[in-house]
């Protein structure tokens, strides 16, 4: 490859200066992106060739190393004329016998072969020159070797010496510093002066150089991971405009499984979980671990995403087993970002976005359910519900108060509404201080009209501010100082019947129940009839209210010390973090006033009988506190003796985690590590935990949860050759990790020291001719001495590789979990010994075997930057073993399944006529079955369906596969990127009708192709399908357009003049479109909704500006 | 290296320090735990430990064998909800599905294991130096109840595994594999407790503050009915006589004692169900207003804010005679179709609301706001019995607390009628016992010379009008085993038209019908779950015949 007419010499002719600028960053950029991960010096040279010229040697030696050769392709012509014969030679030496006597002078930078005049080495205009010196470090603060110094705008280079230092004489005071190396990311320094620098490179994101942070902050080249572990970016989190953190992670990460239940304002986090479900326990969630400690308030989803470095979630054992006792689930762990040395980088970013339901249940029409209404009874036996007359009315809207036909979506819901999201930061230090500052604010609306116009003048809203500060100082030589500093403050103002409670009174209120408003202007209540249901709005605007105010603020303070005078690569660490967090709920409810309005059809005397009265306001107030701390202190050891490398860590811990309702909760233990590897590629490790947890009987209290792992680096195996495969790695993991919760949240006070036997206060009973209860004593719990914590055998291998330079990556995982000491109510103490809450045992074991995998490429086409990441993972887990008793009916039984089965029955079809049901066995619902209902299979064939003919049936929307899907390109100052997400595997349980099944009922006339049961009226007669069944239980699974980008950086020149760095805006979009199986679209696929909606979660379309000074 | 001494001073001060402390950090002893030492060692804990034994005694509601549901699942009424008691009317209840009642048997053993549990630790109980009797009169309590839980669970299943000590599979191994007892042993070991409990307790409390609590009383009443059960054909296949004569001479100590105590019958029906803490309640319990999801809230009309959710069957209904004493479809017993609810027995009025019936200040109208969803009709009568008039529903105003009787006076008279005219005849006692009711509802003496045949047949059926909706009838169909007949066959409710002003034409639907199997569905079947358990470990346990 060659660039002619390379305009190296730097003529001062102002024309041709910003073309050559952006001719050098193009070809930078190119150069630097085709040759990531290319091992540099390597080539060998053949070239035999009498009198040829400079020119056309350079050109075959390009061509042969791969190396670019730029030059001057006018002055070159000067060169002398020369023989040469190289036969198998390095780059270098087959150079220097090129340029013999020649004018010219050469050097190698960054993949480039650069021929200069000989002396006209730099050209300085106006300012004063300088010496300056200094140090090129990589992010855990280690000088970098090998790195390239150039003086921007000339031929001046330098490479870093073993100790990442560099010295260069004579440059301009105001010239600007190009520091490259590979795997990392160029960075532009301008010395303003400066002659002792200290320039941080940032590895890039999946290069071999990554920073990897695991457990207790440690951090490690991503070359020497042998755990497994993936990690997301700030980058690509902010890509998608959400309040909460958790439901950006969804499809980004192999391994990790989100799902969004609901759409409530400041209430709409994911549950995640990693690998699956890996017990059937009660506690399934991962830790959730900030800045490497475990925190009291693990509601990572609610830290703003501007002050987010990276999430990981450590998976294998391997990861896991430092956190011992806590790790069995996974770990989530959140880094925020701290300040690298450099320029101070003032950031400002701003989101507006609006949020539509993805998804709203459709209604019946008055006349449609009536006449379905009227379908049921005459399938029933029952005189019709509503007279020909009635339905009429419903549908001529004559009479809107008796025969009402309300929209409660659309006269409660707005169509859209406003989330926005601002913050600010400032990052930035040098040598001796790094500080990174930011605050930021987000600001969710509500759903529902009229939020804003309630009696009490209280706006319905969630607020949050988060506040940061993350600084790091150099207090010596051998001491560094972290001092870091959070709050987050939320609001949260809500109906006093909560958001969740409005919103199942507008799914479960018909249309035709009841109007808005009475003649009168009174809310109505629907006809005497009608369901227990309040009037929505009235719900809304005058039951009352809630305001939730929740602080936070943590802080931590660490200090390090080399200890290498005592021996070299020793160093101390000791760090302390509280947290005080605490949350304050205000509530005033009351009851409003609504009447059932009626209008006598034949006298037309109007009734109105009241349904609730006004109650006045009643005040509700709780608050609850939160103290936690925790501290460790560690010794840490890194060393190189030649080619191998030892680094250890001993690590001492505890937390404590004192509530307001509850005794503390405490945690101590020790953590060792040993990490061995030879020439950077063989890696052995051992990471052992020795955690203790107050949940267990003194003397059973400690576990150890060893971890062994190994690594190969093939590809960097001196005979190592593969063209095609750059990168080749193996590593694996075995070990042990535990759970010490038996209760998914974390603040619960259940189910602690369950060895402890316990009597409570409780109940009682009135006597006395005056009713008084004296109160009374329960066994509230007869403990277990035995209990245990739930233990997680965990094994993995993992495959990484690189192919073509690493424009594409793949990575692959291969894990299976074995769950043992499960805790769980043993369901064979017979009832009648009257022990209603046995003690708990550790008895179940399930096994959870997966894959998952990832793709990743990054290309270049001439101008256009082009990425695409696909992971995809797959778990399946089954229950081994369960403490199940001996069943009359094998098929019953749980154990041999995966997580989440219930009993139910399995439906084959629908009657078709008479004959089929008199042939078939005898189905015992209420209510006669008819043609049209649904046929279960008869189980145990004793000519009756019944109980005993239950069998197990997958019903929860738990996906056995999860995958995402993102692509996108860069073109000048144009992004744009879309992330597709989705789960196979999910189930759900709907019996549910909605007006565009209307078609699919069952009726004698489409027998053949319903695929709806006959509709019923009464309650007895309905009981025959609405028992859980198979027929109902739809896949979830699901493809969504999670996620689109578009964005636009304006062009430097104009922003230069506004001293502004960096302007980016950008349109993005969440949930965009769904695909999915379920034959409504009444609901998202991935709200468990089993038939009961949910506050729909949220189609945001947002816009959006970043900013940097 | 001066310099550094500090920071290695400091390193070493944190190490020792984290790992130098004598008292484990993790040592957390959880105060606010409660041990046996605790409870029972202060008599009024234990006290407060044996308030929790009365929990399950049974009310009116829907649970367990509570009246509401049991009254739905035999003739007296039909329950509009399609749970429940529908598995019982249609005959579809089996091993793994009959609840409510198959709540009874977990939850009078968790009863039973509380009461074991008091006993086993009863002499950690210390004495109340102001109260000498208060330690006895606990251990009087516990005897008695779990006696009465014994009884609920003979009542329903016969033969049953009986729990006289607090067993648990971790201290008693394949100890905790019990038989069920029979029915012999049953009801010995229930007399036991009840002989026992009468030598520590009163006869009546003195104390007002003790209503509701054990007495000997309660227990010779309870003994009475243990013994009237136990005498009934269900369990006494050959009319071994004796054992109706033992219910004779119990029922009539019972009737004496009562009565030597100031129990007395309310001179009017209605009060009885309606005044808090009466004299005629022998055991009673609070069941508060009635509104707020109370009684009067879940049985009235839904025009009047209640939720229907009760009806009482026309079977009963007709079952009550004219004000002369007279069956409605006697001859001549002056009843007209046209005017049904006219002249009848005046325990009618205080039990059933009917269509037309004048009830807070208004009539009751199935043709307006009274009418019941479509979607679960009722049989258009309501409860009447329990029900406050004054108490506003919409704001749950006007009400006072109700007792709710689980013995009472008028019962053993009819336990004793019944006892007596099946061991010696219908002599005088009987008729007194059976006329003392009769006279208090303001109904005619019965008339002399009756067979002993036809005694019976009155005294049923004064047993099913009086002590309707009490919880009685669903137990007493199946102790005279006739569950078969009234319980197997179509229950109906009522419609009227109007036609004209003055003449109504009533119509009679059918609401439900009901299916009982003899062969199996007098005695409930041990739940399907208690059996898996079992199976391969306990081979002497059975289900019950027929399941």
């Amino acid at each position: 490859m060659k660039f002619n007419n390379f305009k190296l010499y730097g003529y001062s002719y102002a024309k041709s200066k910003i073309l050559l600028t952006m001719k050098l960053t193009a070809i930078f950029l190119f150069t630097f992106l085709t040759s990531v991960g290319a091992t540099s010096f390597g080539q060998r040279i053949t070239l035999t060739e009498k009198n040829t010229t400079l020119e056309k040697a350079l050109t075959a030696i390009g061509d042969q190393s791969g190396y670019d050769v730029l030059y001057n392709s006018a002055k070159i012509k000067k060169a002398r004329v020369f023989n040469i014969n190289l036969r198998d030679v390095t780059l270098q030496e087959a150079l220097s016998k090129c340029f013999i006597d020649q004018p010219f002078s050469y050097s190698i930078e960054t993949n480039s072969i650069v021929v200069r005049d000989k002396g006209s080495s730099t050209i300085s205009a106006n300012s004063a020159n300088i010496d300056i010196r200094g140090k090129v470090i990589d992010e855990t603060s280690m000088g970098l070797p090998g790195a390239t110094v150039k003086v921007k705008g000339t031929s001046i280079a330098v490479v870093t010496d073993d100790d990442g230092k560099f010295a260069i004489k004579n440059v301009s005071e105001d010239a600007v510093l190009q520091v490259s190396f590979v795997s990392y990311v160029t960075q532009e320094v301008k010395l303003n002066g400066k002659s002792d620098l200290l320039i941080q490179l940032i590895a890039e994101s999946g290069s071999l150089e990554e920073v990897v942070v695991s457990a207790y902050g440690q951090t490690q080249k991503k070359a020497s991971v042998t755990a497994a572990i993936s990690t997301i970016t700030s980058k690509e989190l902010k890509q998608s405009p959400v309040a909460n953190l958790s439901n950006a992670l969804a499809g980004r990460l192999p391994g990790l499984t989100s799902i969004q239940a609901s759409g409530v304002p400041g209430g709409d986090a994911s549950t995640i979980y990693i690998r699956g479900i890996g017990t059937y326990g009660a506690n399934r969630s991962p830790l959730i671990v900030i800045d490497g400690l475990p925190r009291g308030d693990a509601n990572f989803g609610d830290i703003d995403v501007n002050e987010i470095a990276s999430i990981s979630i450590l998976k294998d054992a391997a990861a896991t087993s430092l956190y011992g006792i806590q790790g069995a689930n996974g770990v989530i762990l959140v880094t925020t970002r701290r300040g690298n040395v450099g320029k101070t980088n003032i950031s400002f970013n701003a989101n507006y976005g609006l949020q539509t339901p993805q998804r709203i249940p459709e209604k019946f029409s008055s006349v449609q359910q009536a006449t379905v209404d009227n379908m049921g009874a005459k399938n029933d036996g029952l005189a019709p519900v509503w007279t020909a007359k009635e339905v009429e009315l419903f549908g001529s809207q004559q009479d809107p108060y008796t025969y009402p036909d309300v929209n409660w979506y659309k006269e409660i819901f707005e169509k859209y509404t406003p989330q926005q999201q601002y913050n600010a930061n400032i990052s930035g230090g040098n040598e001796n201080v790094k500080y990174f500052v930011s605050l930021g604010y987000l600001n969710q609306g509500t759903l529902f009209k009229d939020a804003n116009e309630n009696k009490y003048d209280v706006k319905q809203k969630y607020d949050r501010y988060n506040f940061r500060s993350n600084i790091d100082i150099k207090a010596t030589e051998m001491l560094n100082i972290r001092v870091d500093l959070a709050s987050r403050l939320e609001n949260r103002t809500g109906p006093g019947p909560g958001y969740a409670s409005v919103f199942s009174y507008v799914n479960r209120i018909p249309n035709y129940t009841t109007p808005v408003y009475n003649p009168n202007g009174t809310y109505g209540a629907g006809r005497i009839t009608a369901n227990d249901i309040r009037n929505p709005l009235g719900a809304l605007k005058e039951s009352g209210y809630y305001d939730n105010y929740f602080n936070s603020t943590n802080g931590t303070i660490e200090a390090s010390h080399r200890l290498d005078f005592i021996t070299k690569g020793l160093s101390a660490k000791a760090l302390y973090s509280f947290e005080n967090y605490a949350e304050s709920n205000y509530a005033q409810n009351q009851q409003f006033d609504a009447f059932r309005y009626r209008k006598d059809p034949i006298t037309g005397v109007e009734t109105y009988t009241s349904f609730s009265q006004i109650s006045s306001l009643t005040r509700t107030y709780a608050t609850t506190s939160t103290r936690y701390f925790t501290y460790n202190v560690q010794l840490n050891y890194n060393r190189d003796f030649g080619k191998n490398n030892i680094t250890g860590l001993l690590l001492f811990n505890r937390n404590y985690n004192s509530r307001s309702n509850a005794l503390p909760s405490v945690y101590e233990g020790y953590v060792g590590r040993l990490a061995y590897n030879y020439d950077a590629k063989y890696f052995a490790e051992f990471n052992i935990g020795y955690n203790g947890s107050e949940n267990f009987p003194k003397g059973n209290r400690f576990g150890v949860f060893p971890a062994v792992s190994a690594g190969w680096l093939i590809s960097a195996e001196p005979w190592y050759n593969a063209k095609t495969v750059s990168l080749l790695k193996l590593r694996g993991s075995f070990g042990y990790v535990g759970n010490d919760k038996f209760t998914n949240d974390v603040n619960s006070v259940v189910d602690r020291w369950l060895f402890i036997s316990d009597y409570a206060r409780s109940g009682g009973f009135d006597f006395g001719t005056t009713p008084t209860n004296p109160g009374g004593y329960i066994s509230s719990r007869i403990g277990n001495p035995n209990i245990t914590w739930e233990r997680a055998q965990k094994m993995n291998i993992g495959l990484e590789a690189g192919f073509f330079k690493d424009q594409v990556r793949l990575e692959f995982d291969l894990f299976r979990d074995d769950r043992t000491n499960i805790l769980s109510a043993p369901l064979t103490i017979p009832s009648y010994l009257g022990i209603t809450n046995p003690p708990k045992i550790n008895i179940g074991r399930v096994i959870n075997k997966g894959f998952e995998t990832s793709l990743n490429f990054k290309t270049k086409l001439n101008e256009v930057n082009l990425f695409g990441y696909v992971n995809w993972t797959y778990n399946k887990n089954k229950i081994i073993e369960r403490d199940e008793p001996n069943l009359a009916y094998p098929y019953q039984s749980l154990t041999n399944l995966p997580v989440g089965y219930q009993l139910g029955y399995n439906a084959i079809g629908l009657f078709n006529n008479q004959a089929e049901i008199d042939a078939a066995p005898r189905q015992t619902f209420a209510g006669a079955v008819k043609p049209g209902d649904i046929r279960y299979t008869d189980m145990n064939n004793d000519g009756i369906i019944n109980e005993n003919d239950r069998v197990a049936l997958q019903n929860n929307n738990f996906p056995s596969n999860v995958f995402g899907v993102s692509m996108g390109a860069s073109f000048r100052g144009f992004d744009f990127s879309v992330l597709f997400q989705g789960t196979l595997g999910g189930k759900t349980y709907v019996p549910y009708l909605g007006p565009n099944r209307l078609g699919d009922i069952w009726t004698p006339e489409t027998a053949a192709t319903a695929t709806y049961p006959l509709v019923h009226y009464s309650l007895a007669g309905g009981l025959n399908n609405s028992q859980i069944n198979s027929f109902f239980i739809y896949s979830s699974d699901y493809l969504k357009l999670k996620n689109v980008e578009i964005g636009y950086n304006l062009s430097q020149s104009l922003l230069r003049k506004m001293k502004i760095n960096n302007l980016r805006v950008f349109f993005s979009g969440l949930n965009l479109l769904t695909w999915d199986k379920l034959p409504y679209e009444d609901f998202d696929p991935e709200q468990t909704a089993n038939g009961t909606a949910l506050y729909p979660t949220q189609k945001i379309y947002n816009v959006g500006l970043s900013m940097s000074f | 290296m001066k310099k550094y001494i500090y920071s290695i001073v400091i390193t070493a001060f944190m190490i020792t320090l984290s790992v130098s402390c004598k008292k484990s950090f993790l040592d957390q002893v959880p105060s606010d735990y409660i041990n046996e030492n605790e409870v029972f060692g202060n008599i009024n804990n234990a006290e407060l430990f044996v308030n929790n034994f009365y929990t399950y005694i049974g009310s009116w509601n829907y649970g367990t064998g509570d009246s509401y549901v049991t009254s739905a699942m035999t003739d007296e009424s039909k329950q509009r909800w399609s749970n429940g008691a529908v598995l019982f009317n249609t005959g579809s209840w089996n091993p793994s599905n009959f609840s409510p009642l198959s709540l009874d048997w977990t939850n009078a053993y968790e009863k039973i294991r509380a009461i074991n549990t008091f006993l086993a630790n009863y002499s950690l109980v210390p004495e109340d130096p102001n109260d000498p009797s208060k330690k006895t009169r606990l251990k009087g309590e516990a005897l008695m109840l779990r006696a009465y839980y014994h009884f609920i669970l003979y009542r329903g299943w016969g033969k049953i595994p009986l729990m006289i000590a607090p067993l648990a599979p971790a201290t008693d191994g394949d100890a905790v594999f019990l038989e069920r007892s029979d029915l012999t042993t049953v009801t010995a070991t229930i007399s036991k407790d009840l002989d026992e409990a009468m030598t520590l307790l009163p006869e009546k409390h003195s104390n007002n503050a003790y209503w509701g609590r054990a007495t000997k009383t309660i227990c010779m009443a309870i003994k009475s009915r243990l013994n009237l059960y136990y005498a009934s054909t269900l369990s006494n296949s050959n009319n071994d006589l004796a054992r109706w004569q033992n219910a004779s001479t119990l029922s009539k100590q019972a009737l004496d004692m009562a009565l030597a105590n100031g129990y007395t019958l309310l001179p009017k029906y209605a009060d009885v169900f309606l005044t808090y803490a009466n004299t005629e309640i022998i055991w009673g319990r609070n069941i508060g207003t009635g509104g707020g999801s109370g009684i009067d809230q879940v049985m009235q009309p839904l025009g009047y804010s209640g939720w229907s959710n009760s009806g009482p069957i026309q079977d009963l209904v007709d079952d009550y005679e004219m004000k002369t004493g007279v069956a409605i479809k006697a001859a001549g017993s002056g009843w007209d179709p046209k005017h049904p609810y006219k002249d009848r027995d005046p325990r009618f009025y205080a039990t059933i609301l009917h269509p037309g019936a004048k009830w807070k200040n208004r009539t009751i109208n199935i043709y307006g706001n009274d009418k019941d969803n479509a979607a679960e009709p009722g049989t258009n009568y309501w409860w009447k019995k329990y029900m406050t008039e004054g108490l506003t529903l919409s704001n749950n105003t006007g009400g006072s607390n109700k007792s709710f009787s689980l013995i009472r006076l008028a019962e053993l008279y009819l336990n004793y009628a019944e006892a007596q005219n099946e061991a010696i005849g219908p002599d005088a006692n009987v008729y007194g016992a059976i006329n003392a009711i009769r006279s208090r509802a303001g109904m005619p003496v019965i008339p002399a010379g009756l067979s002993q045949t036809q005694m019976r047949d009155v005294i049923r059926h004064e047993r099913r009008i009086e002590l309707v909706f009490e919880g009685h009838r669903f137990w007493d169909v199946r102790r005279w085993k006739i569950a078969e007949v009234v319980d197997n066959k179509p229950v109906f409710g009522v419609n009227y038209t109007i036609a004209g002003t003055t003449d109504t034409t009533f119509t009679y639907f059918q609401s439900q019908n009901r299916v009982f199997s003899a062969s199996k569905h007098y005695l409930m079947p041990v739940p399907q779950s208690e059996i898996d358990k079992l199976v391969g470990k306990n081979s002497g346990f059975t289900q019950t015949p027929g399941w």
